[in-house]
This record gives structure tokens, C-alpha cells and sequence, in this order.
């Protein structure tokens, strides 16, 4: 197994050997990143690739290798959320689509329904959803990170997450009802 | 059984990996973003490379250059040292006039007819065998200004001392045989003229055509005039055509014996009716290619009786 220092050591020096075995370690975690944060798998693949020509790129401003992992995560995040930009589409919500009430976050869950069915239920969001839903809950950033990055209020990221949580529950609740 | 919505998501996707389809490396290769990244490298490799390669040449062409011109000062030390020689060697040639007014007497025993009896008999520098340069020079003033011949003597006379011992050498296993003389006689001229040619130390500046490498006759050093029918008649020869030929003869003491503007017409030895004494001579060739170029050949003839 080829460490990851000498890997980054051979991105580094625009190796195509190592940039390729840095490819075959990594592309499922990229491409698990990207699959959340589009719409479908085409797009995704779009992504993936814009994420792995950003990291031979820029594999340079990376110190520690042993950072790797999450390097490539944030900059796969990152990614993302600059091509959504460059796409403008709209990350706030109007007003009147605001939920008002928070409500009960929890439902009826088995743990039989397979992650397939719950990344097609993310990809299925509305995007300004299922970005937030992405950064906030499944990345684990803060609000106020995450505002930063998308440069929008805090308000208007809880509301997004709180439309994405109830859009997916009612969905998974309808899985389990049909199954 | 219930779960808050954020954890169902969170254990599902955390380290969430998906599979990837085949082509997908291939796609990032083909990418224009990428292929832009790998032209901007290329180019940047290229210009690394070009600019070392033009440090590899500069610094090469200014070696080259030091080279060279270290080069040059080694050729110019080199004829420093060689005018430096030249120089040391007529020094030496002034100091050892010294020895030669006894060697003379020396080698007088000697079968060498043709040098010493001239040198004892006129005293006058006439550099017998080899010094032909400064033979001409010499004769030159001698004909213009006899009185001028005294200043060279010392030169001449080591040189003519040096080509005496040379002589001295040679004759020994000769011994009485003039033909054999003669012919080391011819040696030491042939050896002696270009050599003489070029050196740059001829007192006087007479000589216009300072370059006789190019003279068109090939000129006998002796001659018999004993009417044997054997070189009878000192005569220049040429197969060049040429004009305003002149041929003179001089003596030693810078008498003017003979002269003669018809190439066919040579001097048989004589000098007012009577017959001149074997010795060392002088002649003088004035002449003009076709070119109009003018030439003025001069050397010593030996008269042999």
C-alpha cells in the first residue's frame, strides 16, 4: 500500500502515476460527496471531475498529509458549492415558504431502507435544500460557517434545513408505509 | 421505532462512498479545464528549460570567449618571446666577435678556400656564406656609400665565423674536392636565404621589394671560369618573362665589375681584360615581371679558379 505521503509527494511533483493512484484511493469518497450535493449522477460526475482537477491543482497548498482525508473533503464541499453559485441558483427561500413551526424531528425508522433510496431522497430536494441539508447536518458545519460560505443569513439557513428535514421525513415515512 | 431525521442522514453518509463509473478518469483528462492546467505546465517546464539552456550557452559562448582571448594573449606573449629571442640571439652575435678574430686564423688551414682568404683579404664585413640578407643590404650601402660598410662588420663577421666552423665541419671529410665544397657551399645558402629573408634586422632600408620569396631566377652560387666548358659563364636563369633585366657584379670591396642587360649574356670572370681571383662576389638582379612589378635579387657568387 502506497502511503499517502508519497502520493501527495508525487501529485506534488505532477506525477501522473501518483495523481492516478491519488484518483483510485479517493474517487468514491469524491464522487459520495458530489452524488449528495447534485441533483443526479450526471451532474455528480461533473462535479467529481472539477473536484479532482481542483485538488492536482492546488495539492500544493496542502501541508500535512496526514490531512489528506479531510482536505479532499473540503475541498470537494467547497467545490460544490462554488459551482452552485456559478450555476446562481437561488439558495434563499421566499418568505411565505418559511416554516413557522420547528415541529417533531423524529419519525418512524427501521433502518431497512437502503442508502441508495435515502441519496436519491437528498438529490431530490429543491437545491437551496439539499445544499444546506448537505453542509449543516451531514458535513456537520455550524450555521454560521455555512453562511459564511454560501453569504447568506443564518435565518434563511435554518429555515432551508427545516424545510429539507420535513421534506425528508415525510418521505421516509412514505417508504415505510408502501414497504 | 422513532430517530431524529439528522442522525437517519448522518450515520447513512458519514464516510458515504459511492462507486464510480469507468470513464470517469478519463473524462477528468479530457477536461479542457485540465488540459489547460497541463498546457500551462508544459509551457512552464519550457521556459524552465529555455532559460537554462540559455545560461548553458551563455556561459559557454563567455568561456569560449575567455578561452580565445587567453589565446590570443598566448600567441601575443609567444611573439613577445620570439622578438625577445631574436633580440638575445643578435646580443649574443655582438659579444662573440670577440672569439672570432682568432678563429679565422684558425680555420684559414682549412680547405675552405672560398671564406676565409676573402675575409682575411678585405677585412670588410661580406658576410661570406650564410648572412644573405645582410649581404644585400650591405652591398647596397657598399654601392651607395662605401664608407658605410664598415658599421655591420661585427654581425657579419660571427655569422661568417659560425658558417666557417660549419664549413670547417663539412670540408674535413671533403677535404680537396671543390665540387664538394661547392655543393655544401649551395647547402648552407639554401639553408641561409629564406631564413635571411625574413629577418627583420637589415640596417639599411634600401631594399624596396622586401619580398623576395618571389624571384622568378634560379641563380647559380658559383661558377669556374677555367674553360673547361663547365660553368664558364656566371649567368641567372629564368623561365618567367620579365623586363629591364639587369645583372651587376660587385667585389668585395665594392668595385663595380660587370654589368650586363641581356639575359643570354653572363660574366666569364673577367674584369678589364684580366682575370679576377677566385672569391666571393657580389651580384645585384634589377628586374620587372610583366606586371610591373619591379624585383632587385642579391646575393654572392663564388669565382673558382
Amino acid at each position: 500500500m502506497i502511503k499517502d505521503r508519497d502520493i501527495v509527494a508525487g501529485c506534488k511533483a505532477d506525477k501522473p502515476k501518483s495523481q492516478r493512484l491519488l484518483y483510485d484511493k479517493y474517487c468514491r469518497m469524491v464522487m459520495g460527496v458530489a452524488l449528495r450535493y447534485c441533483p443526479n449522477r450526471e451532474e455528480a460526475e461533473d462535479l467529481a471531475q472539477e473536484i479532482f482537477i481542483k485538488i492536482f491543482t492546488k495539492i500544493h497548498q496542502l501541508h500535512d498529509e496526514i490531512t489528506l482525508t479531510s482536505w479532499i473533503h473540503r475541498i470537494s464541499t467547497h467545490t460544490c458549492i462554488d459551482m452552485l453559485r456559478a450555476k446562481k441558483r437561488p439558495l434563499t427561500i421566499p418568505y411565505e415558504e418559511m416554516p413557522n413551526d420547528i415541529g417533531d424531528m423524529n419519525c418512524n425508522y427501521y433502518e431497512d431502507i437502503p442508502t441508495e433510496k435515502l441519496l436519491a431522497f437528498i438529490q431530490d430536494l429543491p437545491e437551496g435544500c439539499r445544499t444546506v441539508f448537505n453542509l449543516c447536518v451531514i458535513d456537520g458545519l455550524s450555521y454560521e460557517e455555512a453562511a459564511a460560505m454560501l453569504s447568506c443569513s443564518e435565518t434563511t439557513l435554518r429555515a432551508q434545513c427545516c424545510k429539507a428535514r420535513k421534506i425528508l421525513i415525510k418521505k421516509i415515512e412514505n417508504y415505510e408505509k408502501t414497504y | 421505532m422513532k430517530k431524529h431525521i439528522d442522525d437517519i442522514f448522518k450515520d447513512q453518509f458519514d464516510q458515504f462512498e459511492a462507486p464510480v463509473s469507468d470513464g470517469l478518469w478519463d473524462k477528468i483528462q479530457q477536461n479542457p479545464g485540465w488540459q489547460q492546467h497541463l498546457r500551462r505546465q508544459k509551457i512552464r517546464n519550457l521556459s524552465v528549460y529555455a532559460v537554462l539552456a540559455v545560461i548553458v550557452i551563455s556561459s559557454c559562448a563567455v568561456l569560449l570567449h575567455q578561452r580565445n582571448i587567453s589565446d590570443n594573449q598566448d600567441i601575443d606573449t609567444f611573439s613577445v618571446e620570439e622578438e625577445e629571442l631574436a633580440v638575445s640571439s643578435q646580443e649574443t652575435a655582438d659579444i662573440q666577435p670577440a672569439n672570432n678574430d682568432a678563429m679565422p686564423e684558425i680555420s684559414a688551414d682549412e680547405t675552405i678556400v672560398p671564406a676565409d682568404p676573402v675575409l682575411e683579404a678585405t677585412d670588410t664585413p661580406s658576410a661570406q656564406n650564410d648572412t644573405e640578407t645582410m649581404i644585400p643590404a650591405e652591398d647596397n650601402s657598399a654601392v651607395i656609400n662605401p664608407a658605410n660598410t664598415e658599421p655591420p662588420v661585427p654581425q657579419n663577421n660571427s655569422a661568417s665565423e659560425k658558417s666557417s666552423e660549419k664549413n670547417t665541419i663539412n670540408n674535413k671529410n671533403n677535404s680537396n674536392n671543390n665540387n664538394s665544397t661547392q655543393t655544401s657551399e649551395s647547402n648552407n645558402k639554401s639553408n641561409s636565404t629564406p631564413g635571411g629573408n625574413e629577418s627583420p634586422t637589415t640596417p639599411s632600408g634600401t631594399s624596396e621589394n622586401a619580398n623576395p620569396n618571389s624571384s622568378l631566377f634560379s641563380i647559380p652560387n658559383a661558377f669556374t671560369p677555367n674553360g673547361d666548358g663547365l660553368n664558364d659563364v656566371f649567368k641567372p636563369v629564368t623561365s618567367a618573362e620579365i623586363q629591364q633585366y639587369q645583372l651587376d657584379i660587385f667585389a668585395m670591396s665594392g668595385q663595380h665589375i660587370f654589368t650586363s642587360r641581356n639575359l643570354e649574356y653572363g660574366w666569364n670572370g673577367e674584369f678589364q681584360g684580366g682575370a679576377m681571383n677566385s672569391g666571393n662576389y657580389i651580384y645585384v638582379i634589377k628586374y620587372k615581371e610583366t606586371n610591373g612589378r619591379e624585383h632587385i635579387d642579391k646575393g654572392q657568387l663564388l669565382l673558382i679558379r
